[in-house]
């Protein structure tokens, strides 16, 4: 099923919540920038494999997609490194247009 | 003349949907909207008229009734009897960019996607689609209605086109990012680099900078278990990292550099969370780092080095950093789990230089293990530390390097930030004793 973008939204709040990233607001979780993300993941991973946490969030961002049948095509932990400058909201949308249909 | 037209139809299509390049912005998706856009530089020289329409659908338009569009009737409004018809033409990967959110809360009562919250499939994705038209004048009045088989949208005026004045050449990215970029597209996406600059506040000591780069060698995979809640991600890499000094006679940077390939598996999956109604997201991976060549930044002493390793998770290691972010109401500063990770080195010296480290010690095989644990204190306020642990097994030693630091934001979008850090300790290849305090002032821009 293809994703609207509130369900892309609610998708990535439940997958912050789920590494005890919490947001009360769209609006907050939007303006969260990448950058500080990539930061606060990096300290949870080893030196030697400092991808780990992030990989394993965006891994988590797919399995989410995957329960609804939808898959974002392109997407794993280098799109965070790929668009620091960027906030959580340019990643809703990235999700969003980049969804595919599995059904 | 139909001929020629299916072929412009097909030609937009192919075009549109092998460049990506295209945005479909809808300003307002509530309503219908058109209007007349020129076509792109990316899909001219096709004999395609120069303008086309672009159809904006309302945000309650489903996705079935959007890509079942029968036909669309162009009527020029100083010929009312003229009608055109314009056969349907679905443009797949139009992209949006829609408006943000309004400032309401997260609704409370919907349970979350991994506890079985369906989405509702309403069609924002591909809500504006492309038509083109022969022989038109973009500056004239129009109507067009959108047919949908029995039923059919009410009369759409199509916006006539205005040109825009010429856009000033983007000054805001420095060559380097933009030599960068290219690069990057060159290699489909999958090269990655960061550099973050370190400076210490005490001017003797020299700054350094971290550097990481990396490129994957296949998209990750990701294999999701029977029930979709759990799952496996595989990937292969080839990998460079480093902290280079920029005065490489100063000891109180651990200046080293390293090469790798590796391939690697991750077990994501989800645990339910003892203090909500919510679940927690923990992994365990393995990595095989089959070719590691890793160097100090003279390659004075380099090693040749066959890593397997493990990190993961610690499953509610969190639970006290969370409990405390929603006691106090903590937002945007994540409680991450105590990340735990260990690595056995087998050592192959190719290069030895007794100055900088004993050979004995510089050869051994070593297994390290790294505990990282960061806890919010508040929105802005974090405090985290980490401890690696050598033992050096030919050379019956063990050494150690322990680092403490607390980031402070200095705003509430996270764009500025102050770390103090401490580090103490000995790290691979060299084990040179480093001792450093040190405070990094970061401005994102």
């Amino acid at each position: 099923m293809l994703p609207n973008r509130d369900d892309i939204l609610y998708t990535v709040n439940d997958c912050c919540q789920s590494i005890g990233l919490l947001f009360s607001k769209p609006a907050q979780l939007e303006a969260y920038p990448i950058n500080a993300f990539i930061t606060d993941l990096e300290n949870a991973a080893p030196t030697a494999w400092k991808t780990a946490s992030l990989e394993a969030f965006s891994g988590m961002i797919q399995l989410h997609c995957l329960q609804q049948k939808c898959y974002i095509k392109g997407f794993d932990s280098t799109w965070f490194y790929n668009n620091k400058d960027k906030t959580m909201y340019d990643l809703t949308v990235y999700l969003t247009n980049n969804a595919l249909d599995l059904e | 003349m139909k001929t020629r037209f299916l072929a412009y139809l097909t030609c937009v299509t192919l075009c549109l949907l092998g460049s990506g390049q295209l945005l479909l912005a809808a300003d307002d998706t509530n309503v219908w909207g058109s209007k007349f856009i020129p076509i792109p530089d990316n899909i001219q020289g096709y004999g395609l008229p120069p303008y086309m329409i672009q159809v904006v659908l309302p945000d309650d338009t489903s996705t079935n009734q959007a890509r079942n569009v029968v036909n669309y009737t162009l009527t020029d409004d100083k010929h009312p009897e003229k009608v055109i018809l314009i056969k349907a033409v679905h443009l797949m990967g139009g992209k949006i960019t829609p408006k943000k959110t309004n400032d309401e809360n997260f609704p409370t009562n919907v349970p979350s996607s991994s506890t079985g919250r369906k989405w509702g499939g309403s069609l924002t994705a591909q809500n504006a689609e492309l038509i083109t038209v022969d022989n038109i004048d973009p500056t004239g009045s129009y109507t067009l209605v959108v047919h949908f088989g029995d039923t059919a949208s009410p009369n759409i005026k199509v916006a006539a086109y205005k040109p825009a004045e010429p856009a000033e050449p983007d000054q805001s990215q420095g060559e380097v990012v933009r030599i960068f970029e290219v690069t990057s597209n060159l290699l489909s996406g999958r090269f990655t680099l960061t550099v973050d600059s370190l400076a210490t506040l005490d001017a003797k000591k020299t700054p350094a900078f971290d550097y990481s780069a990396s490129f994957d060698l296949m998209d990750p995979r990701l294999v999701p278990s029977a029930n979709g809640n759990n799952g496996w991600l595989y990937s292969l890499s080839l990998a460079s990292e480093g902290t280079i000094s920029l005065n490489s006679a100063d000891t109180n940077i651990n200046q080293h550099l390293s090469f790798s390939a590796s391939g690697q598996g991750m077990y994501i999956y989800q645990v339910k969370d003892p203090l909500s109604n919510g679940e927690l997201a923990y992994y365990a991976g393995f990595r095989l780092k089959g070719a590691e060549i890793e160097s100090d930044q003279r390659f004075k002493v380099v090693n040749y080095t066959l890593k397997p390793e493990v990190a993961l998770w610690v499953p509610w290691s969190n639970l006290p950093g969370l409990w405390w972010s929603r006691a106090i109401g903590i937002e945007g500063n994540p409680a991450t789990p105590l990340c735990v990770y260990a690595g056995y080195a087998y050592v192959d010296a190719i290069k030895t230089d007794s100055a900088k480290v004993s050979s004995s010690v510089q050869k051994s095989d070593r297994l390290e293990t790294e505990f990282a644990y960061a806890l919010p204190l508040t929105s802005n306020l974090r405090v985290g530390t980490r401890v690696r642990l050598f033992w050096l097994f030919d050379d019956h030693s063990f050494k150690n390097y322990e680092e403490l630091y607390v980031r402070r934001y200095l705003d509430a979008k996270k764009m500025t930030s102050i770390e103090f850090k401490y580090a103490h300790g000995e790290v691979a290849p060299t084990f040179e004793k480093g001792d450093a305090a040190s405070a990094g002032f970061s401005v994102q821009f």
